[in-house]
């Protein structure tokens, strides 16, 4: 990002390298990739709810009553939730079946544009109605959601593109500058997550000291595992050396998923102490999520040889 | 960071594709604009995430309707999973059932987390909630905060007795205390045992007062203050 193109006007005083990180056109595979993926666990979270969604979301008779989430919060006109107008059950699943529809024409990718819109909206509307009881994953999942509004990768993996084929129609080119945009909002979105996440980590005395992993282990009624057999040395060192691999790979991993030598590596290394994480505390959706986004840095042409197609615009445009 | 894009024949950015029609140029000094505005805002919004500063507050409550109305300031959410303090442990909220005697800890009933199930994300849902209401307990100082403590108290009151018509007298928020790594070896069977009465306290502890369709709560136990004190002790 130093150069700037020698003539005058609105887009050449801008600088080159700014152009060509955000407006390069690229190809929207990894986000198509990850709008099934986000749809997948959508529909997961939405299903979380089962035959309760009215206890939790209707607006007065409920676990916590909208009036109480108003006088507990100081919440702005824009923390709007459909929910907090919905009084009877009937009202409630109307709104969680149009959701679970939203999700799923999300996913197959049905009028996929206003789908992932309409998804957004609504899980926004969740998140807004019991604030206090959104945990590590709602935030990350309404952010992916975000920037697949603005390029939910339509144009491939889709049905739209599906039946555009069938009808003996030419698809339209899912190379864009807008598939750049939302790829590279994902990218430093999850970078500057991933760096709040462990500045945080590094607030507390556990994840200095070694032990931050073994109060994990501890925690017997959340954890899928039980590792407390390590809580004996030597293996306690097991415990010591894994809190500070979290940190470590956490701290470099902001700056490693940037450099091409070393992204593979990163991913993986990222994915593993995730999914280690999540075994000791249950975020199974927030692993999910997490590892959705990191499918952001992978280049399309390796999702496209992966999904075993010819890449779409191979080597033309890949915003890595 | 691997082959640029646009690198081969779009030196300049130059869009292509879905936009090659218009005046994307124009566009995307806009686009470029938001951008700017909008890394702003989630710089500001997720630096705020752990013990923000008055000034961080303030300029959050000016970004507010942006980065809360579309859940990108994640508002103290412990992405950090431990720092070992009080709250950082597992949570339940029991009831007891009419009749019953207080003193039987088999007596009471566990309303959250209702699933035993630890995959099923409904049962994150109920551990944040309950991480919340054990929060609003321990603050005493801020003011009005013991009010703040029983609304939210009172409104699951209200879930046991009117919503799902539970017979609940009493209920009671219980602290799973974390086993030390140096208990798992203990010569004491008890110590040795993480689900023994001996990791267990009761926080907080209220009786339900119903009238009709109205529910009342009268605190009976508060370990606020005690806990206030205990910062690294799992």
């Amino acid at each position: 990002m130093t150069g700037v193109q020698p003539s005058g006007g609105t887009c050449q005083s801008r600088p080159v390298g700014w152009n060509q990180f955000w407006f390069a056109p690229s190809d929207s595979t990894s986000l198509a990739v990850i709008r099934i993926g986000c749809g997948i666990l959508v529909l997961g979270y939405l299903l979380s709810y089962g035959s309760d969604a009215p206890r939790w979301l209707a607006n007065t008779a409920s676990v916590v009553p909208t009036s109480t989430v108003r006088e507990l919060m100081a919440r702005s006109w824009a923390e709007f939730s459909i929910f907090d107008y919905c009084s009877s059950p009937a009202a409630v699943w109307t709104v969680h079946g149009a959701a679970l529809l939203a999700a799923l024409a999300m996913t197959l990718g049905v009028a996929t544009r206003v789908s992932t819109a309409v998804t957004w909206l609504l899980l926004l509307s969740y998140l807004h109605r019991v604030p206090f009881a959104n945990g590590l994953a709602e935030p990350v999942l309404a952010m992916l959601l975000a920037y697949l509004v603005i390029e939910p990768g339509a144009r491939s993996l889709s049905l739209d593109r599906w039946w555009v084929l069938k009808r003996g129609g030419r698809p339209g080119d899912p190379i864009g500058w807008t598939a750049t945009v939302a790829t590279r909002l994902i990218q430093l979105h999850l970078c500057a997550l991933v760096l709040m996440t462990v500045t945080n980590r590094l607030a507390g005395e556990p994840w200095w000291s070694g032990t931050a992993v073994w109060w994990l282990i501890a925690r017997t009624e959340t954890r899928l595992i039980d590792l407390t057999g390590l809580g004996s040395l030597p293996q306690y060192y097991l415990v010591n050396l894994w809190t500070h691999a979290v940190v470590a790979i956490e701290l470099l991993g902001v700056v490693l998923l940037w450099l091409p030598r070393f992204r593979p590596g990163t991913q993986i290394a990222l994915g593993v102490i995730w999914f280690s994480l999540a075994l000791l505390t249950g975020q199974l959706l927030w692993l999910g999520i997490m590892l959705l986004g990191l499918v952001a840095f992978v280049p399309p042409t390796v999702l496209s040889r992966l999904l075993g197609r010819a890449a779409v615009g191979s080597g033309r445009a890949q915003p890595a | 960071m691997g082959e640029r894009p646009g690198s081969r024949g779009n030196e300049g950015g130059t869009p292509r594709g879905d936009d090659s029609g218009g005046d994307a140029t124009a566009w995307q000094s806009w686009v470029s604009l938001a951008i700017v505005i909008h890394g702003i805002c989630i710089v500001v919004a997720l630096a705020a995430n752990f013990s923000p500063s008055p000034l961080q507050s303030r300029v959050l409550e000016i970004l507010g309707p942006y980065v809360n109305g579309l859940s990108f300031h994640p508002a103290g959410t412990p992405f950090y999973m431990t720092h070992g303090t009080f709250l950082d442990v597992d949570w339940r909220l029991e009831w007891l059932p009419e009749g019953s005697d207080e003193s039987d800890e088999a007596a009471w009933k566990v309303a959250f987390p209702s699933s035993a199930n630890s995959i099923s994300h409904r049962r994150q849902r109920e551990v944040a909630l309950l991480r919340e209401l054990a929060a609003q307990q321990m603050e005493t100082e801020a003011p009005g905060a013991a009010s703040r403590a029983a609304l939210l108290t009172k409104a699951l009151a209200y879930d046991l007795r009117i919503i799902q018509r539970l017979p609940a007298v009493s209920l009671r928020l219980r602290r799973h205390t974390l086993q030390s790594p140096e208990a798992v070896d203990s010569p004491d069977a008890e110590s040795r045992d993480p689900d023994s009465s001996l990791y267990f306290d009761v926080v907080y502890r209220a009786d339900i007062v119903v009238d009709g369709e109205r529910v009342e709560i009268i605190g009976r136990t508060s370990a606020a203050e005690e806990a206030a004190t205990r910062e690294i002790t799992p």
